[in-house]
Parts: structure tokens; sequence; C-alpha cells
């Protein structure tokens, strides 16, 4: 999922501590914030804009693109089936720790209505100089530079890391997608691998494959049709902590060296440091 | 969060699905008299452990006695770094058919997924059937019976009927996994579950009061980092 500058982000959560903090981010970056919700408290405005109880009222009187949901954990379910029924096609859930189940249900929901769901646990997208949606530091022009390179990591930390970094090298990022640390995602590394090839302002990609989902086949048979280079920087010091117990036959996560090992086949170019990473795109697209 | 074995059978007990008759003994003279009741049996060590027979976990017993010297072997010691505080004792069941099945959240499909795969022979470890379900609408006994691969077993609604209660519990506790490995069928026609591994979601543990109080210590745990 990628978010335009022009799109209509309604904050779940707005009147929260996090829905604040990052709404003000987001407005001041210049993401349009048509509004939020503040779960049976709408009728006024926070932050200059309006409040409404529900993502369905929103949708009555605004056309919203984007859902960012800053609610709990526990409220997240209830939310993101508002958010779907009410007609919202982007679902960006940053709320950690949601139940599995509740994150199925609603990426079940999501798809039969043909929304896309990013993360529950997303630290969200950044449209380098356009917009962003999450609690990412877009803001931070170390951090984030205007340019060609789209990068792909399921948490924030390793995307301000691996954005960082090509920023040092001269580079600069044109989108970055985090899809989430949690076990079950809505957009998984090779449905965001199909967005960024999509998009026209990316050249080539950067994955950080810091590991897990179990779907790095998909990943690398996607890869492997695409005319876009892609460089993987695997971190071989992450292991798939989810599945330390769930481990089952059929549906078990693969190790650092496997994923590596599968996106060199599929012709990714497979990195040890993010230095590397960063000079083989370097040599890919030159300087921004 | 993972459960040993008797707290996953007494969820499977709740949902419908037979078990062997047992007893949970935290002393060797315990064991001996659930053994006196119950006969040939097993001597089970609780601990959330895979591949428990081949380590020593597992033991046979004709009767009492033995069942003594199996208590007494077991209890207090270590099994991959978790303490053997108690045994089940169960009742031996000797099966015409044996399969694996499980309930897990499946990463790909993004909604739980039946899995049955077999044990022995040619079909060991190889899955036989696996079914991905919609978790907004779940499945009933005879949903999964029109769908078994002919073949499977004699008899598609019983293992279908044990299937879909397999599912409601793995839905009712915010299970990741819950797997019978074996589930057994009886001479009788009956299958019943002869062990029963369960994991639940930590982040469900809110609103899973009673079974957050009975996870087993995960004192064996090697975890390094991933996540955000």
């Amino acid at each position: 999922m990628i978010v335009r500058s022009g799109m209509g982000v309604l904050v779940m959560g707005i009147a929260g501590e996090q829905g604040t903090y990052w709404t003000e981010k987001m407005a001041a970056y210049g993401t349009r914030i048509v509004g939020g919700t503040d779960s049976g408290r709408g009728g006024g405005r926070h932050l200059e804009v309006p409040v409404w109880a529900s993502a369905g009222e929103a949708t009555r009187s605004e056309s919203v693109d984007v859902a960012a949901l800053f609610v709990s954990a526990q409220d997240t379910k209830a939310a993101a089936l508002d958010a779907v029924r009410a007609g919202i096609r982007k679902i960006v859930c940053v709320t950690e720790q949601v139940p599995v189940h509740d994150a199925m249900y609603i990426i079940a929901e999501a798809r039969a209505a043909g929304a896309v769901v990013l993360g529950p646990g997303s630290a969200g997208v950044v449209t380098t100089s356009e917009a962003f949606v999450g609690v990412m530091p877009a803001f931070d022009k170390r951090v984030f530079s205007p340019g060609t390179i789209g990068i792909i990591a399921r948490s924030g930390r390793h995307g301000i890391l691996a954005s960082q970094t090509l920023v040092q090298a001269g580079l600069g990022v044109s989108a970055f997608i985090a899809i989430g640390s949690d076990p079950i995602v809505g957009t998984t590394t090779r449905d965001a691998l199909i967005a960024l090839d999509t998009d026209p302002r990316t050249r080539a990609i950067a994955l950080i494959g810091d590991v897990g989902g179990g779907l790095e086949e998909d990943t690398a048979l996607y890869a492997s049709t695409m005319e876009k280079p892609v460089v993987a920087y695997i971190d071989n010091a992450a292991a798939p902590s989810r599945r330390r117990h769930g481990s089952y036959a059929g549906a078990d996560a693969r190790c650092p060296v496997e994923t590596a090992a599968a996106l060199r086949a599929a012709g990714v170019q497979v990195t040890e440091t993010l230095a590397d990473m960063a000079g083989q795109l370097h040599s890919i697209v030159g300087r921004a | 969060m993972i459960f040993v074995e008797h707290v996953g059978k007494s969820l499977l007990r709740e949902a419908g699905i037979d078990v062997p008759a047992g007893e949970l003994a935290k002393a060797p003279v315990e064991a001996e008299q659930a053994a006196a009741r119950l006969g040939a049996c097993v001597v089970k060590a609780q601990v959330p452990v895979g591949d428990r027979v081949n380590k020593g976990g597992i033991r046979f017993a004709s009767g009492a006695a033995e069942a003594l010297g199996h208590a007494h072997a077991l209890l207090g010691t270590e099994i991959d770094g978790h303490g053997v505080r108690d045994v089940l004792v169960e009742t031996q069941v000797s099966g015409v058919q044996a399969l694996r099945a499980a309930v897990v959240d499946d990463p790909e499909t993004a909604g739980p997924l039946i899995l049955v795969s077999g044990t022995g022979g040619d079909t060991e470890g190889v899955t036989l059937f696996r079914l991905p379900i919609d978790i907004r609408f779940g499945v009933t006994a005879d949903g999964i019976a029109a769908v078994l691969p002919p073949g499977l077993v004699e008899h598609p609604p019983a293992l279908a009927d044990v299937l879909a209660r397999l599912y409601e519990t793995y839905i009712r506790h915010d299970a990741e996994l819950l797997a019978v490995d074996p589930l057994a069928l009886t001479t009788e026609g009956r299958w019943v579950a002869l062990d029963c591994k369960l994991v639940v979601d930590d982040r469900a543990a809110f609103r899973q009061p009673r079974l957050a109080a009975l996870a087993a210590p995960e004192t064996a745990v090697v975890a390094a980092g991933g996540g955000a």
C-alpha cells in the first residue's frame, strides 16, 4: 500500500496520546487529515479537524481513502471492521499486540470488501516528501530524503536503519512500507513488493528481511518476475520469535539462511550488511 | 502461552472430544494408586516438550508397581530444561488407525488452517488434508465431511466431527496451535486424542484469564529477537 499526497486520512483514536502526537506530525508533513474518531465522543473538534463517533459517521460527511488505527489492541477489531464497513479501502493498523484471531478476522473482512490492511503492528507507510501514515520519523531529513529507492521492512526500526544508511550513502527514498512484525499481517512482503513495483517513482527496491511469515517463496517468486532490481538485506541475527512453540508441519517459518537462499535463487542480490546493500543500490541507480 | 498435555486435554474434553481416562499425579504413590484403578497405563511427564517418547518422558506400565517405578524415575527430573512436577497416568488405548490433526494460524492465507497428516508407514508426516477456514464463518462437521478426501478414513463424519470440535476449541481459546498427535481410532470406532499440544496467543491473554493462570513456565525457551 502506498499513500499519496491527496488522499484523505481518518485517524481512528485521534484523541489518544499516540493519536494526537502522530496526527500533528502527519498533518505537518503534508498528509491530508480529514478528521478522526473517538469512540462515543463524536461531534467536537481535535487538532482543528472534526471528530466523529465512528468511521461510518465520518464517511457520511467526508471522503476517506485511508483509516489510520491508533486505538488500543482490544478495540482494534471493532475499529477496523467499522472502517471496512464504512467503505474505506486502505486500513493502516499501527496498534501492536492485537490478538491474532482478531487480525485474521479483520483481514478476511477487508479482503471480502476489496480493502487492504497494512499491519497490525505496522509502523506505517511513508511516501517521501508527500505523505506519511503511521509512526515513522518521515519528517527527519537524515532518515528520509526523497529519491528512487523503495524500502520494505517488517519493523519501523529496521526501516529507519535502512533508510538512514541509504541517505548517508547519497541515495534517496521514494517510499517505505512497514509490513509489521505480527505473525499474521494483511500486507505481506510480496504485496508490498507489488506496490513498489507498480510505483512510478520507485526505480529499485531494498528488502529488509528480518525474517518470518513463511512466505519467502511467494516473495521470491514475484521478485523473479520483476524488471526493477531488488536488493535484500537479511539479518542473520533475527530469528522468528513467533514460531518458537507453534512450529508445525505445513505452517513453518523459515530461518534466515533459507530466506536468503530462496531470494538468491530468484535473482535477488542478498547482502549481509546494510552498507553493502546501499553500495549495491548505489551502483544500480547512481546518486539520487 | 504454551500448555502441558493435561491442560490441553481438559479443553478437548470440554469440547466433547474423547481423551483416555487419566489422573494427574504429583507424587509416585499417587501414580501408583491411579494405575491400580486404571490397569495397563501410560505414565506421561507433563512438560511442554515435543517428542517426549524418545526423550524418555512417556513410559508404558502394565500395572501399579511399574507405574510407581516410572513416576519415581520421572518426577523431579528435567526434560529439555523443563522440570517434571507432575505426571499424567492414562489408560492405554490401542488404535486401528492413527492420524495427526491440528488447527493452526496460517500466515499464507492469513486465517485458520485445519491440517491432517499421516503417522507411520508411507504417510508418515505427509499432509493428507488441508482446509483453510474463513474465520468469520467458521466451519461445521458437515462442511468438513463434505471435503475430506475419499479413502482417508472409513467413516468420514466421525473424523469431521472431531475436527470441527478441534476448530471450535482453537477459536474459543485464541489458540495459535492446537494439535492432536496422535489421534487414534479405537476398535470401537471412536477417535481418541492421545496427546495434545496447545499454544495460545499471548496477545489474547487479557480475554483468556483462566488459561493465562495455567500456562507452563517457558524456562527452556530460546528466542533471539525478531519483531519490532
